[in-house]
């Protein structure tokens, strides 16, 4: 198991490393350039030319990568361009927003499956198939932008029940329910195309448990197939589908970007928009970097994860 | 003293949507007590008769006619009805062990849920009493066993545990189906053994589901054959085996392998001339399996030397996990060799360059257990034989095509079936077109590995009989691999008996089957079942002698 996770370990750093070259050649591969940003659209040339130099963009892609990688090696985050401030102090002030968003969507998605996915097998009705069918092409194929000017709309708008974007300003732990209304429509809009992947996933998991042989013979036992599908068959669909959910984290980074600027939540996403629009190299390189970290450690885990939950794996070390 | 019978199925019927039904008419009682064989052979129908009795059919199945059970009709009563009947009053055993039990759940965990749906919630009491159950069923260490799961115990031991389950709720009536098809003759006269005495102890009457005439003479009472879902006759077991009358029962029972008595006299084999070379030559060859820098290394192979001469059928038999696939496997290359040596017609196959190693693997080939996964299903028969002519180029495809109508021809196929898929053929015939494949580029080594398991009996004996046939007319060296020793005796010349990666005895078959000379060989050799009831007692007693 140990030797498992070295080796699974040494990967990660790799995928991290390439994909830190990857971000900081693509993030200068986008037209424009902060300097024009900067500068603004009447500036000399002369004066293009200070600025870039006092960028260090002049310096040759190689040479700007190592200093880059330098500083993150010191956690010296440095400036940022145009949104102002020191970046480390920017990502940590958006940090707190984005995790607790991303958390609550993320175990909004996975309770949400667990719950559909066994009521689709424990009830096993055709009209009730389909309505899940139904509502789960709809969750993949709305945009998530779409869901959520539809969900404020609704819940905001027309019956103003939940409040239509911001934080709560107490902060989340001082009064969790009124953390709990705030989060309630960005979480929703952020976790429904998760959830209803996740729950295709686990349905047809379920379903191909519930033809194994060893729940034929939990059946010829007389053990109610309500608690067959409980306690044994989700307990044999679970570690495959914690994989996919570990995918699915990729889907919610994503997703918060957009759902971040529909409800003013002033997050990481919403900081990744605002520097991705003003070029602004530092903050947006460490964020996708932060990213991808956050997606390799999610991928270790959920490795983890399902070697504990198969006895097989868990006793034998084999996989 | 006529009591009532424990169980009355009475013109029971069931349909798929396909056109011909499943069970067309059965009729069968079980008295208190007894064990009743349904023998049939694959499509008969004797399966899907015990699934109906608790209402366990697939989706789509439609069963009519009447099942009673203690004179309640069990037939159309819904889940929660059956629930109460499932377990509690009639259990089932079936085949797989490897898949039956839930592997991530633990034995005690697994018992407990089956005492549970039939009232018993204290844990220390269920507890308890699965200690009790997995004693019963002869599972040494049972406190231990009970935070065991199922991977970390042997086929027998699970089929055990299975047993324990089906037994939690001391239920009247046991359907068991093909309960020791897949474990190892040894451990089969075992489990048959341990439903002999449950019977007697607790009295429950048991339904034993087999395509196996050994194992019926071996413990029941009374057997019915099923053909096409219909019973075509029913008796006593000593009156059947002694006097069958329809024409199915006898080809049936003449189509059981037996093994020779000791008795017997059999010519010793001429030992083919010592100076050609081997078609294949086993030296001191090492096989193990896992990593070996973490000194796990699971010996697979130890030491074994064995030769095959051109023209000869030697056969690998063995208790699964002894080594006899793997052996078989190295010959092909397919395993990576520790040490030793694998000599092809006399050249080692790995010390070779590419391209001679490349021609000495293309006079070997490979016949597989189950022919329904070692053939594409989307080519067709056709397609599939000529595929490795294909591959290696021979002549021109119109001269393919003629080959691969020879080679149907050759196991008695007719040519029209090149056009056909594998699921259009029955698993006899897919075993003939596995056959034709591999004889496809004229092989000097053939390894069969349990090319007949898989299929009835009646078709095992027409295929090793069209096997044995080819081998004459062609002359190929044959690795024959079979845990069925009646099946090696028909086919081999000599036979090597394998245990725990090694070669424990080796010779003309005729004398080790005969005389053996180890107690391994003898003991697998008496837990092989008999197709005679008059024999039953004798063989038990010594299966008991040599384990003890």
């Amino acid at each position: 198991m140990t030797r498992y996770l070295l080796s699974r370990l040494g990967s990660a750093l790799l995928v991290t490393a390439l994909a830190s070259i990857g971000i900081f050649a693509l993030i200068r591969l986008v037209p424009g350039d902060p300097v024009t940003v900067l500068a603004g659209p009447d500036a000399t040339p002369a004066a293009r030319d200070a600025i870039r130099a006092q960028l260090g963009l002049d310096q040759p892609f190689w040479s700007q990568y190592v200093h880059w990688l330098g500083d993150l090696a010191r956690f010296d985050l440095g400036p940022s361009y145009k949104l102002g401030g020191d970046v480390g102090s920017l990502i940590a002030d958006g940090a707190l927003n984005t995790v607790v968003l991303t958390l609550f969507a993320l175990v909004l998605a996975a309770v949400g499956a667990i719950v559909t996915s066994t009521a689709a097998v424990v009830g096993d009705r055709r009209w009730l198939n389909s309505l899940l069918s139904g509502l789960n092409t709809a969750a993949v194929a709305v945009p998530t932008f779409a869901t959520a000017l539809v969900l404020v709309l609704v819940f905001a708008v027309r019956f103003p029940v939940l409040p239509a974007g911001g934080t709560p300003p107490a902060g989340f732990f001082a009064q969790p329910d009124i953390a709990l209304q705030y989060l309630l429509l960005p979480g929703i809009a952020l976790a429904l195309p998760a959830w209803a992947a996740l729950t295709r996933f686990l349905t047809e998991a379920l379903r191909t448990q519930m033809r194994q042989p060893y729940v034929t013979t939990a059946r010829a036992l007389g053990i109610p197939r309500r608690r067959i599908v409980l306690t044994q068959a989700l307990r044999n669909a679970l570690p495959s589908t914690v994989t996919v959910l570990g995918l699915q984290l990729g889907t919610l980074l994503g997703g918060a970007i957009l759902v971040e600027a529909v409800f003013a939540w002033p997050g990481l996403g919403r900081l990744v928009e605002q520097g991705i629009s003003a070029r602004d190299y530092p903050v947006v390189q460490v964020l996708l970097l932060l990213s991808v970290v956050v997606f390799v450690v999610t991928q270790l885990a959920t490795d983890v994860i399902h070697a504990w939950l198969d006895p097989r794996v868990r006793l034998n070390g084999v996989s | 003293m006529p009591e009532s019978p424990v169980l009355a199925i009475e013109h029971l019927a069931i349909s798929f949507a396909q056109p011909r039904p499943a069970v067309e008419d059965v009729s069968v009682v079980l008295e208190r007590g007894e064990i009743l064989a349904l023998v049939g052979e694959s499509g008969s129908g004797k399966s899907m008769t015990a699934r109906a009795v608790l209402g366990l059919l697939p989706p789509g199945a439609r069963a009519t006619g009447s099942i009673r059970y203690d004179d309640r009709e069990l037939l159309g009563l819904d889940e929660r009805a059956l629930d109460q009947v499932r377990g509690a009053r009639i259990a089932m055993v079936f085949q797989e062990p490897q898949t039956a039990l839930n592997p991530v759940r633990t034995i005690g965990w697994q018992l407990r849920e089956a005492l549970r749906a039939h009232g018993l919630r204290s844990r220390k009491a269920a507890r308890e009493r699965a200690i009790e159950l997995l004693r019963a069923v002869e599972i040494p260490e049972p406190e231990r066993r009970l935070d065991s799961y199922p991977h970390q115990l042997s086929g027998g031991q699970k089929q055990r545990v299975v047993l324990a389950l089906a037994l939690a709720n001391e239920p009247e009536v046991l359907l068991a189906d093909e309960p020791t098809t897949a474990l190892d003759v040894t451990v089969q006269a075992e489990i048959l053994r341990l439903l002999d005495r449950i019977r007697e102890r607790t009295g429950t009457a048991i339904v034993l589901i087999t395509h196996n005439m050994g194992v019926v003479a071996e413990i029941a009472d009374r057997v019915v054959v099923l053909q096409a879902g219909k019973v075509v006759e029913e008796g006593e077991t000593r009156a059947l085996f002694a006097h069958p009358r329809e024409p199915y029962t006898k080809t049936l029972l003449a189509s059981v392998l037996r093994l020779p008595e000791p008795a017997d006299v059999l010519p010793v084999v001429a030992a083919p001339a010592a100076e050609t070379t081997p078609a294949v030559e086993f030296r001191n060859v090492h096989v193990r399996y896992g990593s070996r820098r973490r000194g796990r290394a699971f010996p697979a192979i130890s030491d074994v030397s064995l030769q095959v001469a051109p023209g000869e059928v030697v056969g690998l038999v063995g208790e699964s996990g002894s080594g006899k696939t793997t052996l078989g496997r190295l010959a092909a290359g397919l395993v990576p060799l520790a040490e030793g040596q694998v000599l092809l017609r006399g050249t080692d196959v790995l010390a070779a360059p590419r391209a001679e190693r490349r021609s000495l693997r293309r006079g070997l080939a490979f016949v597989h257990q189950d022919p329904e996964a070692s053939l594409d299903p989307r080519f067709t028969v056709g397609a599939s034989i000529r595929e490795p002519l294909d591959i290696h180029q021979v002549g021109t495809p119109e001269e393919r095509d003629a080959r691969v109508a020879e080679l149907l021809d050759a196991v008695q196929l007719p040519a029209s079936y090149a056009g056909r898929r594998p699921r259009e053929l029955s698993g006899g015939q897919r075993q003939r077109v596995a056959l034709a494949r591999a004889l496809a580029l004229e092989p000097t080594l053939l390894v069969a590995d349990e090319p007949t398991s898989a299929l009835d009996v009646s078709v095992q004996a027409r295929v090793l009989e069209l096997f044995r046939d080819l081998q004459e007319r062609l002359g190929f060296a044959c690795l024959f691999i079979s845990h069925d020793l009646a099946v090696i005796h028909q086919v081999a010349d000599r036979v090597a008996v394998l245990r725990a990666g090694q070669v424990v005895e080796e010779g003309p078959v005729g004398a080790v089957f005969t005389r053996p000379r180890e107690d391994y060989t003898r003991r697998l050799l008496d837990a092989v079942p008999v197709p005679d009831p008059n024999r039953r007692g004798r063989r038990v007693r010594r299966v008991r002698e040599l384990a003890s």
